[in-house]
């Protein structure tokens, strides 16, 4: 009989035992009067044919009651018992329920915390209403190393593709830039979004309050309105519910607010190094001045229904390559892509593509938690197991009342659904609150979409699930022991009296399936423990990389408070110099200030452009130079060391010739001499830029962070400068009383240009603190997870021994009787327990030196395989295993032998 | 229930166990015959094959060779499943130790074996409360077995052995856990059952008590050695 047939005959049983009762016994009835019909016809009496009609049926009770087994009668029943007596065996065991519910509750609860991340981040559906067909179009080339992609797109390619591609209902383009607010109370410094204007129409959101931004030609939108996020409009408007019409001053121009947009609105810009934050506001542009090739627009898409994105794929692809089209030499930044190659189209879907810089992670740590969960379960299979041979007469006695293995295997199983579930709830009140915790401090450039991150009913079905499937490990063990020919009903001949051979023998098996189990449980610890021990070793390694600069120290520590001058108020750069020589001045005479000066594009910080440059009087040079733009006294300030020359002075003006100081990256590879042979050449920024001459030459510093190279630079008087980039202005101040000068250089900014908000004010260490923070918060999680795993395992040696020791007593106190020192005997708990130790880190060993290969894109320094960090871990953990089965082997070594002899 | 064909027959019954290739034949060419309400006896010394004798009598395990037929059907090489529903529905076991489960009450030790069954709820009520009050345990239904005395558990015992209304009853040693007083008592009441027609088979050491039985069984090294068959009532 099929499977789904049987489960509804049982269900249907469940609901309509009356029935089935009725059923049975009419069918019954019917087969009797059939039998003495038939019996009559042959020639019987009634009397006589019905009686050899019941003789030939047998003991009809007996009959009846297997034909309502076999139905399925009293399936309900019997669950509903052996749930009652598994909650009745839990309750009378609370030590051991307890220890596995625990066990479990964390095992699954980690689970579920991560999966609701991972679910969150990666798989839920974004906020829209056709998530799945919006895609970000990029260009391609196929390479020898692989496919080679370019994100973004220059404006005239934009204006060329968007009205010809027919395979895409929309095709919009945006643009993440800073903003300030000012006018409503303290400037804000916000995220914006420059869009196309049908930009929310691809997304195929509309505003909760107002409208979207016209999409018709000659729209009157253009660089006078603004949508606002609800998150904004609640915070810093008010939630003013007319604010749709009002001006609020963004950048220093008013602009018409024509929309709120709804609540649960979620968009999240990624670039290259990760996702930037959720935008404040969204700015509608046709960047209709923007001829040039400055690729800077990120495209996205809607598919038509029903179309593929290949298709999609397929035309755009056609489309770029068509000269008359698309502007030639637009798709990239000369160098990007190799000349004569055909450029491809990619259309990445918009969830991929906003997650794939953590995907891999999430995917990493779903399987180290699996790991736990896969230990935690060995861990309650060998309590069960232990259990199970307390439990060996009862079952026995079971089975001599008739109940079969399957009988048995299955209220086994039952036992074990119970004890999960308890796991299971205790493990998502763990995982909501490790959530709830947890969060609050993960910023949000580490995982995008935090918000999606919610343990939902999918979550908690998918906790359901992982319970049932740790239910059937913990269960599966002791029931194919109940199963094994050793573990019989002619036991309960015996339950109660001295222990026979077959008990022993029962006995033997079970504890070698525990020893195996133990040495699983060490070797996926292990697998785990080094693979948080790369990471470990790995961050050492970043963390113990000099940046270059000083950090803080004696002279204290380097502050920096950073702000972005409004184009429309410092249009020219006389006045952005005048206000940083203004400002830098007064910051000088604050007190607590040892040192300060300004940079527009500080280590470890945005923006940071990298560009070629060129030597008078020399080939091209292979390497791109960062230009920074820095007063005098910043090279101090900083503590980076002037290896040759001077400093720039105040003296560096824009009428004074012009200079630079290069880094010793570039005078050792292109000056002979090393850093004096640098003094006095001249070198250009770009390909047409004026003669600078070195003045200087110092030490190289780390630019964009720990993992990264040593950056060449070339630096450049900030007053001798005058392109757009002088706007981003940092002031970097050496100071003691790093919160003291915080505030006074907010005063004197504040009193400088009332309205422009303060964008950050962050110390150098904190900055080269968060450049680390994705490593260590994957180092810590990994850690987190292996130190759950080993707790669990070690438990699981302890109990091994312990059970092991019990169950030894007698023969340890033959031992001792015969002249065994306690140290042998200790010698001899210690040993087994070192074998199974070992026996486990072989295999571990093994596993991981192939798992840890995942790693690889993770590690600084150090191999997959990295010796130091096998060695330490794999150390570690013999001593973690031998500490365990110290106390057991202590107790053992303590038994009278007199005593233990008696008590069997 | 009288029929001619007899409730248990064992004809040339072999057991051997193999251990570490050791032979250790527990029963020798074993033939018995037991009728619909007879009292059995089975005897013998320690290690002469008394409990394998009563284990394959209780299909709690399988002769090496020879026929076993149980109402005249052969039993002999049922499979595990089989055995367990024949033990269910026919045999009824009193054990040495009691072997009460711990974890249930005395009612639902009772109600054990017949939910094993296709019994309905209401079934397995009126039977166990029937089963507990012939034992006079009804008072103690909801306690639970370390509750109790010795020989209360092993009347309880008694009592889950008859609520499946079996052919026969086997008695392994019942009174071998029990002091004097409450083994005389238990043999009051396995007499008391026979006496109202209940077939039965004992393990005892204790001749006065195999006195009760019609038939003794005498076993030494796995060979029954006499066996004495009263006339019957």
């Amino acid at each position: 009989m099929n499977f789904p047939h049987t489960i509804w005959r049982r269900l249907r049983s469940r609901w309509q035992h009356g029935d089935v009762k009725r059923e049975v016994d009419e069918e019954l009835r019917f087969h009797l009067e059939q039998r003495t019909a038939e019996n009559i016809a042959a020639g019987m009496s009634p009397d006589e044919g019905a009686r050899e009609a019941r003789k030939r049926f047998g003991n009809l009770q007996s009959v009846r009651e297997e034909c309502r087994d076999r139905k399925g009668a009293s399936f309900g029943e019997t669950l509903i018992q052996d749930v009652r007596f598994g909650l009745r065996m839990l309750r009378k065991n609370p030590g051991f329920t307890t220890v596995a519910a625990l066990t479990l509750a964390l095992g699954i609860g980690l689970n579920t915390a991560i999966l609701s991340v991972a679910y969150g981040v990666l798989w839920r559906p974004l906020p829209y209403p056709n998530p799945d067909r919006l895609v970000i179009v990029a260009s391609a080339q196929q390479t020898e190393t692989g496919v080679k992609t370019f994100w973004t797109w220059a404006p005239v390619t934009y204006d060329a593709l968007r009205p010809r591609v027919t395979t895409l209902d929309q095709l919009a383009a945006y643009n993440s830039i800073d903003a300030q607010l000012a006018g409503r109370g303290e400037p804000l410094q916000l995220q914006a979004l420059e869009v196309s204007p049908n930009f929310f129409a691809t997304l195929g959101v509309k505003p909760a309050r107002g409208r979207a931004f016209l999409t018709g030609a000659g729209a009157p939108d253009d660089d006078r309105t603004v949508i606002v996020t609800d998150r904004l409009w609640r915070t810093s408007l008010n939630a003013d519910p007319a604010i749709v019409g009002q001006s609020i001053s963004i950048d220093g121009v008013p602009r018409t607010v024509v929309g709120v947009l709804p609540s649960d609105f979620s968009f999240r810009p990624v670039v290259r190094i990760g996702a930037l934050p959720e935008p404040d506001i969204f700015l509608s542009n046709r960047w209709p001045g923007d001829t040039g090739r400055n690729a800077f627009l990120f495209l996205l898409g809607s598919l038509k229904s029903g179309v593929m994105r290949e298709r999609a794929e397929a035309e755009l692809t056609a489309l770029v390559n068509d000269p008359l089209i698309a502007p030639v030499g637009a798709l990239a930044p000369e160098g990007v892509f190799a000349p004569n190659v055909r450029t491809l189209v990619r259309a990445v879907g918009l969830q991929d593509y906003g997650t794939q810089s953590v995907r891999k992670l999430l995917l990493i740590l779903l399987g180290a938690v699996s790991f736990v969960l896969l230990i935690a379960c060995v861990n309650v299979a060998n309590l069960q197991m232990a259990r199970l041979t307390a439990r060996r007469g009862e079952l026995s006695v079971r089975m001599a009342l008739g109940a079969g293995r399957q009988r048995i295997v299955r209220q086994l199983l039952t036992e074990s659904v119970v004890l999960s579930l308890l796991g299971a709830s205790l493990g998502v009140i763990l995982a909501r609150i490790a959530i709830d915790v947890a969060l609050p401090f993960v910023p949000p450039f580490l995982l995008p979409r935090l918000g999606g991150i919610v343990i939902d009913a999918r979550v908690m079905a998918f906790c359901l699930g992982l319970s049932l499937v740790s239910s059937l490990l913990i269960g599966l063990l002791p029931a194919l022991r109940v199963s094994g020919a050793a573990f019989g009903e002619g036991l309960a001949l015996h339950a109660g009296a001295a222990r026979t051979t077959g008990d022993r023998q029962g006995d033997r098996q079970g504890e070698r399936l525990r020893t195996l189990l133990v040495a699983a449980q060490i070797a996926m610890t292990l697998v785990l423990l080094i693979g948080a021990g790369l990471l470990i070793h790995s961050f050492v390694r970043l963390t113990s990389v000099s940046p270059g600069f000083a950090l803080s120290g004696r002279d204290g520590v380097v502050q920096t408070v950073k702000v972005t001058l409004p184009e429309r108020l410092y249009d020219k750069p006389e006045r952005i110099h005048a206000f940083a020589r203004g400002g830098l001045d007064r910051i000088q005479n604050l007190p607590g200030v040892k040192s300060a000066s300004l940079i527009n594009s500080p280590p470890f910080g945005m923006p940071f452009i990298r560009d070629e440059f060129g030597i008078e009087g020399q080939p091209k040079p292979t390497l791109d130079a960062g230009q920074p733009k820095i007063a005098a006294g910043y090279f101090k300030t900083m503590g980076i060391p002037l290896l040759a020359g001077r400093d720039f002075t105040a003296r560096d003006t824009a009428e004074a010739p012009k200079v630079a100081i290069v880094s010793e990256r570039i005078a050792r590879a292109y000056f002979p001499g090393g850093p004096g042979g640098a003094l006095g050449r001249r070198v250009r920024l770009g390909d047409r830029g004026e003669w600078l001459t070195v003045v200087g030459v110092v030490a190289d510093i780390r630019q964009m962070g720990l993992d990264g190279d040593v950056q060449p630079m070339i630096y450049v008087p900030f007053q001798q400068e005058r392109g757009f980039v002088l706007r981003f202005v940092t002031f970097v101040v050496r100071t003691a009383t790093p919160a003291s000068v915080v505030r006074g250089i907010r005063a004197e900014i504040r009193r400088a240009a009332p309205d422009l908000p303060i964008e950050s004010t962050v110390t150098m260490d904190e900055a080269v603190a968060a450049s680390v923070a994705q490593p260590r918060f994957r180092m810590l999680l990994l850690v987190l997870f292996a130190m759950t795993a080993t707790l669990i395992a070690t438990c699981g040696i302890y109990g091994l021994m312990a059970y092991a020791v019990t169950q030894r007593r007698r023969e340890i106190g033959v031992r001792m009787a015969l002249g065994a020192q306690r140290r042998d005997v200790l010698r001899l708990v210690l040993t087994r327990a070192l074998r199974i130790v070992v026996a486990g880190l072989i295999v571990g060993l093994a596993g991981a030196a192939g798992v840890t290969r995942m790693l690889r894109t993770f590690l600084f320094g150090v191999t997959p395989t990295d010796p130091i960090a096998f060695t330490i871990v794999t150390l570690l953990l013999m001593a973690v295993g031998l500490m365990a089965a110290w106390l057991p082997a202590r107790r053992a070594a303590k038994t009278d032998s007199m005593e233990a002899l008696r008590s069997e | 229930m009288q029929t001619t064909i007899p409730l248990i027959q064992l004809e040339n019954i072999e057991k051997v166990f193999l251990t570490d290739e050791v032979e250790t034949h527990a029963l020798s060419g074993v033939s018995l015959e037991i009728r619909y309400g007879d009292y059995v006896s089975i005897s013998g010394p320690s290690g002469c094959g008394k409990s394998t004798l009563l284990s394959i009598l209780g299909l709690l395990d399988a002769p090496t060779s020879g026929t076993y037929e149980l109402r005249g059907e052969p039993v002999a090489n049922l499979n595990y499943a089989q055995r367990a529903r024949v033990r269910n529905r026919e045999i009824g076991f009193i054990f040495q130790s009691f072997n009460l489960i711990g974890d249930l009450t005395v009612w639902e030790n009772v109600e054990l074996p017949l939910t094993y069954r296709g019994l309905t709820k209401d079934e397995r009520r009126e039977r166990v409360d029937e089963s507990l009050a012939k034992v006079g345990m009804t008072a103690r239904a909801k306690h639970y077995p370390a509750q109790l005395s010795g020989g209360q558990q092993q009347r309880v015992a008694v009592a889950r052995a008859l609520g499946g209304r079996p052919s026969i009853l086997l008695a392994d040693e019942p009174t071998g856990n029990l002091d004097s007083k409450n083994g005389d008592a238990v043999m009051a009441l396995l007499r008391e059952l026979h006496a109202e027609g209940a077939t039965i088979c004992l393990v005892t050491h204790d001749p006065r008590y195999s006195r009760d039985a019609q038939k003794t069984v005498h076993l030494f090294d796995g060979q029954i050695v006499n066996g004495e068959m009263p006339a019957t009532t």
